[in-house]
């Protein structure tokens, strides 16, 4: 049988869409499809107003027609945001500006605020146009004549700049705009020519609006542009119009899928562009060589180009490094032995290393041999020590929290990572041939950290500040990162067995500045506290280390409540923080745990227990508990609560009328009272008013998820985000049916017999709803069939009590009632 | 009275027999960005007396970052000379993704957009649209509104088809069966791509056996086949499966090089595996020493295996069998006349 894939193939890769991948409704199949049990039959309820002739045809049909709905499937827990892990590199410790950086490093948003390569590509452009008009205008200006000018504006222009009078006003659009002034003052006419020319190219190689039309490109007008271009790039003299001639006609060429024509006019026209001042319109035109060479299939040829813009052209490095591409051995080869310079190919050996962590040092080591000087190293360097940092530091709270942190680097490999890593590492620092050592030596410590040889960890950075005192920008940097590092050293140096000390430390490891700079402190920091308070018999103090105080409520765990209130009668400060949240006042936060676990022992159908526990609650803070009301017979299936009225009881008081009614019910049923079924109906109605499906589900939970009526077979704990033990719902109604079982058989009138039914009937419903062959979903607009070892009270109902005034009242309510009794 | 007696036995006895079936219809999935269909696919095409031609034309997607249901690929058809003669069927492949959370408005906007990349098509006669989508029980509800609401947008008498995986075709009750006129079933992808030990992800006759047997013997949409031409190489990195090459790959090559061991093979039609020793480049990936390559592949005994099990497919009387995909058709030389038997022997 097959598996559903989970892998997600980028566009780029080729496709193979018309696969047979199983989807879980197959599954389901084996699961219970031939189980034998009777399906589901749902019935709309519109059919309720048909005739009974057409009724039971209706019926009929579907039974043969209507296929099974199939079971949901529960997901796993939901994580709203994937997680990569946490790092504790500081931005500034290698040049994370650097134009490499946003290939290989990760510092939160940082990359997505600062590096926008569509901004870069008309920043670079402008900036240029800027610097060649003496850097009289602002590049906002140029980018407003640029790009954003009409045609009818440059030819504004172009006739304000050939106005030898400058009596010509520039365009409405352009009256303040410094570049449009400084072009028309010193009568630029090279410059306007080429604009307006260029807009007319723009139309034939900007991708379209409409995404949903392949884009047609009018060829013949294309060609006859590159023509006319020619002419113009012969009648211009200015080499800096020239060259942006070279890059329109290239481009044009180009996306004219004339492949050979693009080659051939770049090496006809860049010849005679003078390129001793630095454009970056050279890479531009570059960028559409090398893709015209791929489609002619020179890849070597191409891949060498890429890796040209990849290293010197921030504008187009994103697109050159998603558009190179190897495809064998000797496309590498040849590749190689195209470059003209050990830089050149270590750039080349940088793309080859993209994404991958997997062998990073085999990577950086080539790199290394190549060009030890390259700055790209201490990226690669940073990078993969990142991919071992989502291994090396996190707990198996952090996983509870976040769900597995996605990385490169897979668990079982880490450790031979990281020693090759830390090989290498001690390599480049004894050979002592790279840019800057002292990040080598630095990252050596974070390594042992990360080995756990916190010790000499330590000691490797205490030699490295001896050298970090020549007040260089550099050593202030790695300064920096040290106070972060060691900062992380003093978490993991937290000894939580020793419990009278170890949250005054942790307190004291808060205050450390370089604990504010770093955004992940907070969580590692809870969740490494977290893990040693529960490896140190503390669970309650562990659950409070890591998630917020009303966690603990999702599906209440005795031995955390009963932790917690130990601490209640101490000053923990951990607990002290944490309840904070909650109140200030002790006592009530005391309270708080009472109560939560008298709701423990309430939803475990032990209301003595229960009492017991919340008897210890202060009468001040009971004053102030929640209340329900709870013992009312109502037949409808709202789960909102009502407002609280006059008989309104909290929690404790709720217990005690419970055993209340129990020593009633018992006395009642020894003396033959006749109130014995209304005792019975009363119990009973507790139960299921105060289960998953009643009005008052709070009284025996604090959360409750309506999305889980939709996977009630996989109750009774489901999973919830932030809730480590996930959320428990009250769906067991044995003890509910029990009581109105009791009740049916003591009721001494029909009116008390069919009433008591009734409720037994919605508690088999319920508990066939949460079957395993159960198909049906509560809410659904469909009439639940029910198998017969359900339908034994309503059966009841219908055949024994129908002619009660109760029936009548509740089948005018009850669709379901009057569809079966049909 | 008499003679009349035994000529209306024989035409009691013709029309009471089941009618012959029409032999299978050849046809060729076209799966390429660029409609570019060269002089040796279009005489593998004539050779066979192949008419049908299922281009896919949009490849749509929802885009990670913002949602936006777009087209990934659309296939540029302006040059259709190479397409006279022929019935072609504009193919639609759209992920999972977008039916999940549409809400209706957008499906009717789905269905415009598709109806609106259809305009080039009318000079070509096309009669049919096929729908391709792995729907699931999340997205079931929505892919079926979603082809009703293309119902009412299509001109009267276009034939509506969809793709149906083989688990849908055996489980037609749970998966449901989608509101069209026909169905395509997709007789590989066999394997899970994921499971590096999988035998053959392309196709392997034992894990057909298991989507046909059991399965009931009338589908209730009529059928036509597609069979695979195709073969490729899953990377798997430390256990999970990293890239898909997709072939044909260069064996010869690899078995000469020391860069690759080739691991003996366990059983009949089973997948290759192959050992990275050295780095190497690879389709564009650069593998390194420890990964595993796993080359599934169709071989004309495989698809002979494959046209025998599909014997016991419910398929139509006007049936297809489209061969996916024609861009390997010509490169793993597949002839016309093998395909040709292969046509003939499903219908035996």
């Amino acid at each position: 049988m097959q598996k559903r894939s989970k892998v997600k193939y980028p566009t780029s890769e080729i496709k193979y869409p018309m696969s047979n991948k199983e989807c879980p409704m197959s599954k389901s199949v084996e699961a219970h499809g031939h189980s034998g049990k009777p399906w589901t039959l749902d019935i709309p309820c519109w059919i309720l107003d048909i005739k009974p002739l057409l009724i039971g045809i209706f019926i009929i049909a579907l039974f043969t027609s209507f296929s099974p709905p199939e079971p949901v499937y529960a997901p796993c827990i939901p994580h709203s945001q994937p997680f990569y892990g946490y790092t504790f590199f500081d931005a500034d410790f290698v040049d994370a500006s650097a134009a490499y950086a946003p290939f290989f490093l990760r510092f939160g948003d940082y990359y997505e605020r600062n590096y926008n390569p569509e901004l870069l590509q008309k920043k670079e452009n402008c900036e240029e146009w800027s610097e060649r008009f003496c850097s009289k205008a602002k590049w906002e200006d140029v980018a407003a004549v640029i790009y954003e000018s009409d045609e009818y504006d440059l030819a504004r222009l172009h006739e304000a700049a050939g106005d030898p009078s400058r009596k010509t006003p520039l365009p409405f659009r352009l009256e303040d705009n410094n570049f449009a002034y400084v072009v028309a003052y010193n009568g630029c006419v090279e410059v306007t020519r080429y604009l307006t020319f260029a807009k007319r190219c723009e139309e034939h190689v900007v991708a379209r609006g409409d995404k949903w039309k392949a884009s047609q490109r009018n060829i013949p007008v294309m060609l006859d542009l590159i023509r006319e271009g020619k002419q113009r790039f012969e009648d211009t003299q200015s080499h800096f119009v020239r060259a942006r001639y070279a890059y329109q006609l290239v481009r044009l060429a180009h996306y004219a899928g004339a492949w050979q024509t693009t080659l051939d006019l770049f090496n006809e026209l860049m010849p005679r562009v003078d390129r001793k001042k630095k454009s970056i319109l050279f890479y531009w035109t570059l960028g559409h060589v090398a893709g015209a060479m791929q489609k002619l299939g020179k890849y070597p040829e191409a891949a060498y180009r890429y890796s040209l813009i990849f290293r010197s052209c921030p504008s187009k490095r994103s697109q050159a490094y998603r558009s190179f591409k190897i495809r064998n051995d000797d496309d590498w080869q040849k590749a190689l032995r195209l470059c003209n310079s050990d830089a050149e190919k270590s750039t080349l050996y940088i793309l080859r290393a993209g994404g991958s962590h997997t062998w990073a040092v085999a990577d950086m080591e080539a790199i290394y041999e190549l060009d030890p000087q390259n700055p790209q190293l201490e990226l690669l360097l940073e990078s993969d020590v990142q991919e071992l940092e989502k291994i090396y530091l996190h707990t198996p709270v952090t996983d509870e929290k976040n769900g597995r942190t996605i990385g490169k680097i897979k668990r079982e490999a880490a450790t031979k990572h990281l020693l090759d890593l830390q090989k290498f590492v001690r390599r480049v620092i004894r050979e002592k041939q790279v840019r800057e050592p002292k990040i080598w030596r630095a990252v050596d410590g974070y390594l042992e950290l990360l080995a756990n040889d916190r010790y000499a960890a330590a000691k490797t950075w205490d030699r490295l500040e001896f050298d970090l005192k020549d007040g260089t920008k550099q050593s202030k940097n790695i300064f920096q990162q040290l106070e972060i590092w060691r900062c992380l050293l003093e978490v993991m140096n937290l000894d939580t067995t020793a419990t009278d000390t170890v949250d005054h430390l942790a307190y004291k490891v808060r205050s450390l500045a370089a604990f504010g700079q770093n955004p992940y402190f907070e969580p590692f920091l809870q969740e490494w506290l977290s893990r040693g308070y529960a490896e140190n018999n503390h669970p309650g103090k562990a659950m409070f280390a890591a998630y917020p105080p009303h966690t603990i409520r999702y599906n209440p765990r005795l031995d955390v409540i009963e932790d917690l209130l130990k601490l209640a009668n101490t000053s923990d400060p951990i607990l002290l923080e944490q309840t904070m949240k909650l109140d200030t006042n002790p006592e009530r936060i005391k309270a708080y745990f009472l109560e939560t676990k008298g709701v423990y022992f309430l939803g475990l159908g032990e209301p003595e227990a229960a009492a017991s526990v919340m008897r210890q609650i202060s009468p001040g803070e009971q004053s102030r508990m929640t209340q329900f009301v709870p013992f009312a017979n109502r037949f409808g299936e709202k789960i909102s609560r009502e407002s609280p009225r006059e008989s309104a009881l909290n929690r404790l008081q709720i217990v005690e009328q419970l055993i209340q009614y129990e020593q009633q019910a018992k006395a009642a049923e020894a003396l033959h009272d006749t109130n014995e079924a209304k005792i019975w109906l009363r119990l009973g109605d507790f139960w299921y008013n105060t289960s998953y499906f009643g009005y008052e589900w709070e009284v025996r939970d604090f959360y409750r998820d309506g999305n889980n009526q939709l996977r009630l077979a996989q109750g009774p704990v489901f999973p919830l985000e932030g809730a480590p033990d996930g959320n428990r719902e009250n769906l067991d109604l044995k003890l509910a049916l029990e009581y109105y079982e009791k009740a049916y058989r003591a009721a001494p009138t029909q009116e008390m017999k069919a009433r008591t039914a009734f409720m037994a009937a919605r508690c088999q419903q319920k508990m066939w709803f949460c079957s395993p062959e159960c198909r049906y979903r509560p809410g659904s607009p469909l009439i639940p069939i029910l198998p017969a070892e359900y339908m034994i009270y309503y059966d009841v109902l219908i055949s024994k009590h129908a002619r009660t005034k109760y029936y009548d009242a509740v089948v005018k309510e009850c669709k379901w009632l009057e569809m079966y009794a049909r | 009275m008499k003679p009349l007696l035994p000529a209306f036995a024989i035409l009691l006895l013709t029309t009471c027999s089941p009618a012959p079936k029409q032999p299978l219809v050849p046809a060729f999935f076209c799966w390429e960005t660029t409609l570019d269909i060269s002089a040796s696919e279009r005489e593998i095409m004539d050779s066979l007396g192949c008419k049908k031609l299922y281009i896919k034309t949009l490849d749509i997607g929802r885009i990670p970052a913002t949602g936006e249901i777009e087209p990934y690929s659309i296939t540029d058809i302006s040059d259709t000379m190479a397409l006279a003669g022929l019935e072609i069927i504009p193919t639609f492949f759209i992920t999972n993704e977008v039916f999940q959370n549409i809400a209706s408005e957008k499906m009717d906007w789905l269905a415009s957009k598709i109806v609106a990349t259809l305009t080039p098509f009318r000079g070509l006669g096309a009669g049919e649209v096929l729908f391709d989508c792995d729907w699931t029980p999340s997205t079931r509800e929505a892919f079926f509104l979603f082809l009703k609401k293309m119902r009412g947008k299509l001109p009267s008498g276009t034939t509506i088809s969809a793709t149906i995986r083989l688990h849908q075709y055996k489980f037609p009750k749970q998966t449901g069966v989608p509101p069209v006129d026909r169905g395509m079933l997709m007789f590989y992808n066999t394997g899970d791509v994921d499971e590096e030990s999988e035998r053959n992800t392309v196709f392997h006759p034992d894990d057909a056996l298991k989507y046909l047997n059991g399965a009931s013997k009338n589908y209730p949409l009529p059928l036509d086949l597609a069979l695979p031409l195709f073969s490729w190489g899953l990377i798997f990195r430390e256990g999970e499966l990293w890239k898909i090459v997709p072939g044909p790959l260069p064996l010869d090559e690899m078995r000469r090089s020391k860069k690759y061991v080739e691991q003996p093979a366990t059983e009949p039609f089973s997948a290759r595996l192959w050992e990275l020793k050295e780095g190497t480049f690879l389709g564009g990936h650069y593998l390194r020493p420890g990964h595993h390559l796993r080359v599934s592949a169709i071989s004309p005994e495989l698809l002979f295996k494959a046209a025998l099990l599909a014997q016991k497919l419910d398929l139509a009387d006007d049936a297809s069998v489209a061969f996916f995909h024609l861009g390997i058709a010509k490169s793993e030389h597949f002839s016309a006349q093998l395909l040709d038997s292969l046509c003939k022997s499903v219908r035996k």
